[in-house]
């Protein structure tokens, strides 16, 4: 599957999921204004990612010091696909890493770790 | 319903560029049209560039010119030089000397044939008394002028009688005569031959006279020989000229000019037409008797002079040429000028290639400047055409504003429910999806804080639909429970929204803290993602809301979620706010303003009234914001229950 690297912007996150090392990053902030078309994308790609990969390993590592509400909800989406997919038997851990000074980070991973039953670690830097 | 606002902040984008552009291209000044005077700034660049190349490679082409015709013109007068030195001065010296020795030999030959002639000697010696002899030497001797073209005389030592060819017995010689002198001369020198000439300035006659010694050199019967003009060899010299400014002489060994092309100076004396230093050496040379010729280079107030001299083998007469070298090289001044004209021709061909290349060169360049000119123009048209767009837009926004601001609850409302409150409620884009409702029931009031998904005009559209939505729901007489409203809200904003179609392209919402305050001193307190803060005498407590939206795709209220009761002491101070307010980023770090930092307020605001605290609140955000712009849009409320 054909890697997808998108480059940081003002409001969107890097992002650079490796289908050939099984590593999916996204990094920065996300408050595009049409958070959905953004993510939309990364969401077709995931489904089609984690459809083969029953039994195998998938690392998610997740820095976002900032995301507004419609983006949240797109990341919740990402993390539905993944429960789902770990529910289906791919090894799923993701690793959320903040800033040990930004709580609005932590509080933001921790809202989202509640929701979700695949290893989940909040990683403070 | 996202579009309008990304099509809106698009256009104040471009708007701020293309006025970026303005400012940058016109020094600030907008005008619609170029002007003219802009224009020909452009054309004094063309000119100014093409001009600094013509002269550039004129000046360069000028160079080379110049730097060839100086080499060529120093080549050809070293080697010109040369060639006059070794060759030509010495080649017309040799002919003149070579002529000139002929016509003396020859004229020496015939002497000594008629001088040594038996017949005439004993004639003489007889003392001329034979007068039928007489008659026939008179006849010999005219008959050899004629063969020779010479002037025939014979002089009688014993009677000293001069004969000759035209005259016949002319003259006879006396000691005392001084034009007689020669005679003696001859035939004292004891030598063979002697050679005379004499100048006749008034015929511009030159004659060498021929002595010759008739007979016995020690004893002779006279004295015999040929006279030879000259002035024909005078004339050949005149050949050998090359322009004014060159001499040909032929010098006796007293340095007297024997013969010059100029008669006046025949007769005269080398020394005064030289430089002593060369006459003397001319003398000394000429005196050792060698007949190589000598070249002599020397500068006078004429100028650099080239001298030849050589003696002659007929005589000790020696042949002088002198000429300046001004006339040899004067083929010089011609390659001079033939450069001088080339770089003037040269030039004007240059000038004219140059403007036609360059006006060709310079073409495109000024088609790319009046193309750019017409992109501004159209740029300035276009620009005129947003700005006109975003005013319309601006005033559609401020109209809009007016509508979104009299839905919220106004000051008389606010005052007459509670003792005191404020309210910080700062859209991002004018109108937003923030917005407060207050109403005032039988038993109390409720009051709703709430952030609708989107900003600016979608976010506005929401809050409509919303506000409508809580007008239904809510009605003055009944007992209210927040988590009912909520509820309540959910359901029908689904439903409004057509949540069930599960078109993930459209799944909107809003986040809300509602409080019902109840007389007697109760309120319930019900959130979905807006928590509240209350500050009482003694701590700060925070209710959170659930953790869900309302109106989502996946928004669902169980019948677990219920109100929170709160028993409201006097002093207690209440706080809802968005997420606007807490998500700010700002500070050293660009972090979010954050809960902490929230709560920290409350505590250290308890002693001001709730007015004050608004302002507050307001500044302390603006310091927390510095340059960053607002994210989301902003609503806190806090009051106090009366």
């Amino acid at each position: 599957m054909e890697r997808l690297f998108l480059k940081e912007s003002k409001s969107t996150p890097f992002v650079d999921f490796d289908a050939d090392k099984n590593i999916l990053l996204i990094k920065g902030q996300s408050y595009p204004e049409d958070a959905f078309l953004f993510f939309k994308p990364l969401l077709e790609w995931l489904k089609e990612y984690l459809a083969g990969k029953v039994g195998q390993n998938v690392w998610l590592e997740v820095t976002l010091t900032y995301t507004n509400t419609s983006s949240s909800k797109c990341i919740m989406m990402i993390l539905d696909l993944l429960e789902e997919a770990a529910d289906q038997g791919v090894i799923v851990e993701l690793k959320w890493i903040c800033n040990e000074h930004n709580e609005y980070e932590q509080e933001c991973a921790e809202e989202f770790k509640e929701d979700y039953t695949f290893p989940f670690e909040i990683v403070l830097v | 319903m996202d579009f309008g606002e990304l099509n809106w902040n698009a256009i104040l984008n471009l708007q701020n560029i293309e006025l970026q552009i303005l400012k940058l291209e016109r020094g600030g000044v907008n005008s619609t049209f170029m002007k003219r005077s802009e224009w020909s700034k452009y054309e004094k660049i063309i000119n100014k560039g093409t001009m600094n190349v013509i002269v550039f490679a004129s000046f360069v082409i000028i160079i080379a010119i110049v730097v060839t015709g100086s080499s060529n013109y120093a080549m050809v007068k070293r080697s010109l030089t040369e060639k006059l030195q070794k060759e030509d001065l010495v080649y017309i010296l040799k002919s003149i000397s070579t002529q000139v020795d002929a016509r003396i030999n020859r004229a020496k030959d015939t002497s000594l044939i008629i001088a040594d002639s038996p017949d005439i000697i004993k004639w003489f010696n007889d003392g001329e008394t034979d007068k039928q002899y007489e008659a026939m030497f008179l006849q010999q001797m005219t008959g050899l002028a004629k063969t020779f073209n010479y002037t025939v005389f014979f002089t009688n030592k014993k009677t000293g009688h001069y004969w000759t060819d035209s005259n016949l017995l002319t003259d006879t010689m006396s000691k005392d005569d001084p034009t007689d002198r020669w005679f003696f001369d001859a035939i004292r020198s004891d030598q063979k031959i002697t050679l005379n000439i004499d100048h006749n300035k008034e015929l511009n006659q030159t004659n060498l006279w021929v002595n010759t010694l008739m007979g016995d050199s020690h004893n002779p019967a006279g004295v015999a020989g040929v006279g030879v003009d000259l002035q024909d060899i005078s004339t050949e010299f005149n050949h050998y000229k090359i322009g004014d400014k060159s001499n040909l002489w032929l010098v006796d060994t007293k340095g007297k000019i024997s013969i010059s092309e100029d008669v006046e100076q025949s007769g005269g004396k080398l020394s005064d037409y030289l430089p002593e230093d060369v006459y003397d050496k001319i003398m000394s040379d000429s005196a050792q008797n060698t007949i190589q010729p000598t070249i002599v280079s020397y500068a006078d107030k004429t100028g650099k002079v080239d001298l030849i001299f050589q003696k002659l083998s007929s005589c000790d007469w020696v042949l002088v040429f002198q000429i300046n070298r001004s006339e040899t090289l004067g083929v010089l001044n011609s390659i001079m000028i033939s450069t001088l004209v080339t770089i003037a021709v040269v030039l004007v061909l240059l000038l004219l290639v140059f403007y036609l290349v360059s006006s060709r060169i310079a073409n495109p360049y000024k088609s790319a400047i009046q193309l750019n000119l017409e992109l501004e123009n159209e740029i300035s048209e276009r620009t005129a055409k947003i700005s006109d767009q975003n005013t319309k837009i601006l005033e559609s926004l401020h109209y809009a504003q007016t509508i979104q601001e009299s839905i919220l609850p106004g000051s008389d409302v606010w005052n007459r429910v509670l003792a005191d409150n404020f309210v910080l409620w700062k859209p991002r884009d004018i109108v937003g999806g923030d917005f407060y409702w207050l109403k005032e029931t039988k038993q109390g009031f409720i009051l709703v804080v709430g952030d609708c998904t989107g900003h600016g005009v979608p976010g506005a559209l929401m809050t409509m639909a919303v506000n409508s939505i809580l007008n239904n729901i809510v009605v003055e007489s009944d007992v209210i429970s927040p988590a009912l409203v909520i509820r309540e809200l959910n359901r029908q904003l689904r439903e409004a929204l057509n949540k069930e179609m599960k078109d993930h392209s459209t799944d909107d919402g809003l986040e809300a803290g509602i409080c019902y305050y109840e007389n007697m001193g109760k309120l319930f307190f019900a959130g979905a993602k807006i928590n509240l803060y209350v500050s009482s005498a003694d701590q700060i407590a925070k209710y959170d809301g659930c953790r869900s939206g309302i109106g989502y795709i996946k928004s669902t209220f169980s019948s677990e979620f219920k109100d929170v009761e709160l028993k409201v002491e006097p002093g207690d101070r209440f706080y809802l706010t968005t997420d606007g307010y807490l998500d700010q980023n700002g500070g050293l770090n660009d972090y979010s303003f954050g809960k902490s930092r929230f709560m920290e307020i409350i505590t250290r605001t308890s002693s001001l009234s709730m007015r004050e605290q608004g302002a507050y609140y307001e500044s302390e955000l603006t310091d927390y914001m510095g340059q960053a712009p607002q994210r989301d849009d902003i609503t806190v409320v806090g009051f106090q229950i009366k």
